[in-house]
């Protein structure tokens, strides 16, 4: 929850929204020193698909690999402590109760985490033979965001006297910002090496992304608002989370609108729940019915499934199960890859325009729907109400392409690794964001309230229309593309 | 006990408002026109 600060502090240092941004962007120039050669942020803790718990941990970068997995995991939580707690002394917080807070959630967060990477939870089907694995319940990595959601959900409901104890530290709204300040970087080198790839398949996809935007979300916010009775406080952050990324995009849309936080919260749980759903059925849809048109299924992995990881996971799904049925049934031998990279343009494509659709929102918002009596729309207005942490998400995304487009390929290499390792953050920002969830939200009262409307919205939705007219885009843009052959 | 955050109620429904209409046709007749136009361009190009 936004908490603003007594006395009279700067604007910019008493909001969670600034502080996400300040946070962001210093994880991101600590990674960004990299191409100095400084590796600042190396010893950050990563977490790996695992079989053997010692090899679950290690640091991110390998100028700390003689750092045990344990200490790197310390090492991070210090790390997030002392920075988190400099923003709750400037917002007015409590700082020893968020300390103790913050401490139980971040260690139970990483735990688990650890258990959705344990192989046989986390592989996909791409990943099983190289493992040596005969099954998995090929959830993805991801699953570790369902189990801290499922724990935080048991503590929030049956252990109250806890739930109070973690209260000052329960901040989803703040760690899901700050994560979203950081992905900003990232996606801009996707942008950035995506230029590399194939022109074809960059312009079709963000030709179908436009499309996927403009068709998909006024469809949801429709039928929400006509058919469901939800008011636009809530249809706006569940077009948002259903059509465009999920989270991100559910996030930055309340924000954007100015919703009760709690609102894009909970439609962030429904959008990972289905997101592994859909990552369960479309890659196997997709193999029996678009093996002939493998970039079609690629793009309509990355146009349906609902987020970043799920998507990507299915895009690797898919060019795995497609290339081998290819052989079998065509006897075609597809190069790897390309039915993935046409998955992740999609999304990056996606990522990239949640801010500009968050921005458009944001003015329609405060000009036209949701002007408040004594409220003048004018510029100042939709300042005030605008979500400033989506703009730290558009100056990193515009600041790493424009410096990666000038520096040479080995400083390029060392920028990689750097937001790489300031995207370790963002992961574990993400992670502590699905376990405060939990923390946060009464399941029974969500229930009984209307969070089985949204989830009938969200069914209705997805499997209805969203899933089919992605399909029909992706077959459009992209059908009669195919990889090329192996000799 | 500290109030833990409930789903907040909710505000009455209301009907769309005219701006909201507005928002979903233009997203809707821009997003049919732009397909067309951008199918047009990726065949041709």
């Amino acid at each position: 929850m936004a908490q603003e600060a007594k006395g009279a502090r700067s604007p910019l240092l008493k909001s969670e929204d600034w502080w996400a941004l300040w946070i962001g962007l210093f994880i991101f120039f600590l990674g960004f020193l990299k191409i100095t050669g400084a590796d600042l942020i190396g010893w950050v803790v990563k977490t790996n698909m695992w079989l053997d718990l010692s090899k679950a941990l290690s640091p991110v970068s390998d100028v700390y690999k003689g750092l045990p997995g344990i200490v790197s995991l310390i090492l991070t939580y210090i790390f997030l402590t002392v920075i988190l707690s400099i923003g709750v002394a400037s917002m007015g917080g409590n700082v020893r109760r968020f300390i103790s807070g913050f401490t139980i959630i971040f260690f139970i967060t990483y735990i688990c985490w650890m258990i959705g990477n344990y192989a046989y939870i986390a592989a996909t089907p791409d990943q099983l033979a190289k493992l040596k694995l005969p099954w998995s319940l090929r959830m993805t990595g991801e699953s570790g965001f369902i189990i801290a959601l499922i724990v935080g959900l048991i503590i929030g409901n049956f252990f109250p006297g806890l739930t109070r104890y973690l209260q000052e530290a329960t901040k989803p709204e703040w760690f899901v910002k700050t994560a979203i300040v950081i992905l900003g970087g990232q996606i801009g080198l996707n942008a950035l090496h995506s230029t590399g790839l194939t022109a074809q398949v960059v312009f079709r996809g963000l030709c179908a992304i436009i499309e996927a935007y403009l068709i998909y979300w006024p469809l949801v916010y429709f039928i929400a608002r006509k058919y469901f009775k939800f008011t636009p406080e809530w249809a706006a952050p569940l077009a948002s989370g259903i059509s465009i990324c999920g989270v991100s995009a559910a996030i930055a849309t309340g924000g954007a609108i100015k919703a009760r936080p709690v609102i894009p919260i909970i439609v962030s749980s429904l959008v990972v729940i289905f997101a592994v759903v859909e990552l369960i059925i479309l890659p196997f849809a997709a193999q029996a019915w678009l093996y002939k048109e493998p970039m079609v299924a690629g793009a309509w992995m990355g146009l349906a499934v609902k987020t970043d990881g799920a998507a990507a996971a299915s895009g690797a799904m898919v060019d795995a199960l497609i290339r081998s049925k290819a052989i079998s049934a065509l006897g075609v031998k597809w190069q790897e890859g390309w039915m993935l990279m046409a998955t992740t343009t999609v999304k990056v494509f996606i990522d990239i325009f949640i801010a500009i659709w968050a921005f458009i929102l944001a003015i329609i918002w405060s000009w036209k729907i949701d002007r408040r009596e004594g409220e003048k729309a004018n510029a100042g207005e939709i300042w005030l109400r605008f979500p400033k942490f989506v703009l730290g998400y558009a100056a990193l995304f515009i600041l790493v392409i424009l410096i990666g487009k000038v520096v040479g390929k080995d400083t390029l290499k060392l920028l990689n690794a750097g937001i790489g390792q300031a995207g370790t953050f963002r992961g574990i920002f993400f992670a502590l964001t699905f376990f405060t969830i939990g923390l946060m939200s009464n399941f029974k009262k969500l229930w009984e309230e209307g969070m089985g409307r949204l989830a009938v919205v969200y069914v209705v939705c997805l499997f209805g229309f969203i899933i089919w007219i992605g399909l029909i885009i992706s077959w459009l843009f992209f059908h009669g593309i195919t990889p090329p052959t192996v000799a | 006990m500290a109030e833990q955050e409930h789903l907040p109620q909710e505000e009455e429904w209301f009907d769309l408002m005219p701006a909201e209409k507005k928002l979903i046709s233009i997203s809707l007749g821009l997003g049919i026109v732009l397909l067309v136009v951008l199918l047009l361009v990726t065949h041709t190009i």
